[in-house]
């Protein structure tokens, strides 16, 4: 083999094990990861938050063709909620603005990720998966308040 | 050449390259040819309008028939424009580049017959409006059968061509019409046929169970499964596209400028590497997926997708090294740089195969790598910033590649001259430019969160008034304005090979006109002969050029990468 060809693959080759090393890095030292399997619990039908710790709720959303069950969210400032999604009909996605949390919601499977919001504001939230007609007015939000006492939803109709 | 073996009536030896076209073959790479550009159009058509959609401005379209037209594209690029383009070079791979007539013409013919049904019936049912589920059709949501049996009638024919190019690959092997080993060009599409085979049994594992659901034959798949097969078909067809790209930017770069691959050896290894590797890494389709564990992805979407990752920067180091030698033998030894400004850029084949490299490798390809890497997609998924990647590799890379080969094409197989050589030689650099700005403005709008397939960037019909950030609308506007030039480059690569092909002035029996001054055709053309001889052979000249290219790639990839993990760092609230 050439020299110069030696070296471009020997660099490229390099560069790739460096992303790898990151990918693991991520994954086992700073505890990025993707969601992984859900198999302790059973398909909800109907949406529930709940307290579980201080600080710490447990929200189990249901997506249908075309709204999200809860659409709004209100919580304190500082909430972690561990998120449960999954979809009543078909195929639909769920993506929060600004924060880790981007899911597929696949009927008959229950997705699951941990987000914290740290900072007070108004966040979206909205399906990115394509679920019939009126795909693009599927969507909600998160309300973070400062000294907010009782977590709220709301629900379209 | 030896033409022992075939008849003579049955083929003719081209008077550019001297290689042996055989009738019959030539006939399904014309008609292969024709067909695919027929349904680019339709598909660039559909193109246009979603453009002029989601340029949130203009909002051309109605949500339903948004919908509709990303279906009708979809379907319509991504299977049958590039599918049927595809079958014409194997069946130009097969024959003429191994010295041998086809397997079969029946096959052929059968073969055809089913990919044009398939094709018509699909586009039908989806202009009829009873299939507005997108290419990826994910069950529960149910099109008419018509639509999976389109898809599958067109696959079936498909899996017949690939058949009859191993058949045509075993005879020419057993009535040695070939010496050595098999032309890289050919090996190339055999791993792009070879890909081919495992993505369409992946699509009838999909499809076929889905046909019979639709027709209430059968209990429905299991919508998590379902994805995970379909992604078999929908990213291996992608590799099928890099396979057929890559043999492609081999071919026209020899025709261009005489370059040869430096290593042969180096080059085919970087193929088989596509076929080993690349069925694992489906599996970032699905990284937010439930119902797949976190282990099994990163398994699946790190080391395999890397190795065939790895074989693109083979060959995207190996094609701009060769054209370097290629270009020093010749003479162009000016500073590390020379050789490139002195390249055939005035040919629109050469100029189209250029850019497409450049904007797969650079756009393309550290796109699809960022997106592709487990936890980074999280940002991503589903957003526009997955069209903006793959508008690079699909549209930006393949279908720019193969429209630099019809640059080829119709003077080599068609036999007939352009008119309007001007326009021609701008027309890639139009078209390239166009889905550059298009892929940005994409991938921008995706970056502000705007989601993929969605009619409406800002949910206005939704009860709540919310909307993404006002700049989004800015790179939604790119995307509009981009996708508009695009079109421009499309119509008039149509208008150049249409007037070619039915209109053009014959050029039956002398070589094919060359698009650079006859001194640096003949050195070219003196480069092709003496490379056979040479060939296997080490040139022994060094490629500084190409190393500060790759040089130049490597840190934009490392700052892209990292870029993107500062980004996710600061959404990850949770330590």
């Amino acid at each position: 083999m050439d020299k110069s060809e030696k070296l471009a693959l020997g660099l490229s080759g390099l560069l790739l094990v460096i992303f790898f090393g990151a990918i693991m890095y991520a994954a086992v030292a700073k505890d990025i990861d993707v969601p992984t399997c859900i198999t302790d619990m059973d398909p909800f039908t109907t949406d529930t938050l709940f307290q579980t710790a201080p600080d710490t709720y447990e929200l189990q959303m249901v997506a249908r063709m075309w709204a999200f069950q809860p659409s709004t969210v209100r919580l304190p400032v500082g909430s972690t909620v561990d998120l449960y999604v999954t979809s009543q009909d078909i195929i639909h996605g769920f993506k929060i603005e600004q924060h880790n949390v981007n899911l597929m919601a696949v009927p008959g499977a229950i997705n699951y990720i941990r987000v914290r919001f740290e900072r007070p504001g108004e966040y979206m939230f909205a399906c990115h998966e394509f679920c019939g007609a009126a795909h693009h007015t599927m969507a909600g939000r998160f309300i973070i308040e400062e000294g907010l006492d009782e977590p709220e939803t709301e629900e379209e109709i | 050449m030896s033409t022992e073996t075939v008849k003579a009536a049955a083929h003719r030896v081209c008077e550019t390259t001297g290689l042996s076209i055989f009738l019959k073959a030539q006939f399904f790479v014309k008609i292969n040819a024709v067909l695919a550009v027929i349904f680019l159009l339709v598909g660039g058509i559909a193109a246009l309008l979603l453009a002029l959609t989601r340029w949130s401005n203009v909002m051309l379209l109605n949500d339903i028939w948004y919908y509709r037209m990303i279906t009708l594209h979809g379907v319509n690029m991504l299977v049958f424009w590039i599918i049927f383009f595809e079958m014409a070079i194997l069946y130009f791979a097969s024959t003429t580049l191994l010295n041998t007539k086809m397997f079969s013409k029946k096959l052929a013919h059968v073969s055809l017959a089913l990919m044009v049904a398939g094709a018509v019936v699909t586009n039908y049912i989806i202009l009829k409006g009873q299939a507005d589920v997108m290419l990826t059709s994910y069950p529960p949501l149910e099109a008419h059968p018509l639509f999976y049996l389109g898809i599958i009638l067109f696959a079936v024919g498909a899996l017949l061509v690939a058949f009859n190019f191993f058949a045509t690959l075993y005879i020419a092997k057993k009535n040695k019409t070939y010496e050595g080993s098999m032309p890289l060009v050919t090996f190339g599409a055999a791993t792009a046929a070879i890909i081919a085979v495992v993505a369409l049994l992946h699509g009838a594992a999909a499809l076929v169970p889905t046909f019979f659901w639709s027709m209430g034959w059968m209990e429905m798949m299991d919508p998590g499964v379902y994805r995970l097969l379909w992604w078999g078909l929908g990213h291996h067809s992608q590799q099928i596209n890099v396979a057929a790209m890559v043999s492609v930017w081999y071919f026209v770069a020899t025709m261009s400028t005489g370059a040869k691959p430096l290593n042969e050896t180096v080059c085919r290894g970087a193929f088989i590497l596509y076929i080993l590797f690349i069925n694992l890494a489906a599996a970032h389709h699905l990284l937010v997926d439930p119902g797949l564990s976190s282990e099994w992805k990163i398994w699946n979407t790190s080391y395999a997708m890397y190795l065939a990752v790895l074989a693109s920067m083979i060959h995207g180091y190996t094609v701009p090294a060769s054209m370097e030698v290629a270009m020093r033998r010749k003479g162009y030894n000016k500073g590390i740089f020379g050789w490139f400004a002195k390249l055939p850029w005035k040919d629109p084949g050469f100029s189209a195969v250029a850019l497409s490299a450049i904007i797969f490798g650079f756009i393309g390809g550290i796109t699809g790598v960022t997106l592709g890497t487990e936890q980074i997609n999280i940002m991503a998924h589903n957003t526009l910033r997955i069209p903006g990647h793959f508008h690079a590799t699909v549209v930006g890379g393949t279908t720019l590649a193969f429209m630099g080969l019809c640059y080829y094409l119709v003077p080599l197989i068609f036999q007939k001259d352009f008119y309007m050589k001007k326009l021609a030689r701008i027309q890639p650099w139009l078209f390239g430019g166009g889905i550059v700005l298009m892929s940005f403005g994409m991938s921008f709008a995706g970056t502000y969160g705007v989601p993929r397939r969605t009619y409406d960037s800002d949910f206005g019909g939704a009860i709540l008034e919310t909307g993404f950030d006002p700049i989004a609308h800015i790179f939604l506007g790119l995307l509009g304005v981009g996708g508009v030039i695009a079109f421009v480059g499309l119509l008039l690569f149509l208008v150049l090979i249409v007037s070619a092909v039915f209109f053009g002035p014959s050029i039956k029996g002398q070589k094919m006109p060359t698009w650079q001054t006859d001194r640096e055709q003949k050195m070219t053309d003196d480069l092709i002969s003496k490379g056979y001889e040479e060939e296997g052979k080490d040139y022994h000249i060094k490629t500084p050029g190409t190393i500060a290219l790759v040089l130049i790639f490597l840190l934009s990839f490392a700052i892209y990468y990292f870029a993107n993990w500062a980004a996710l760092a600061d959404l990850w609230h949770i330590r």
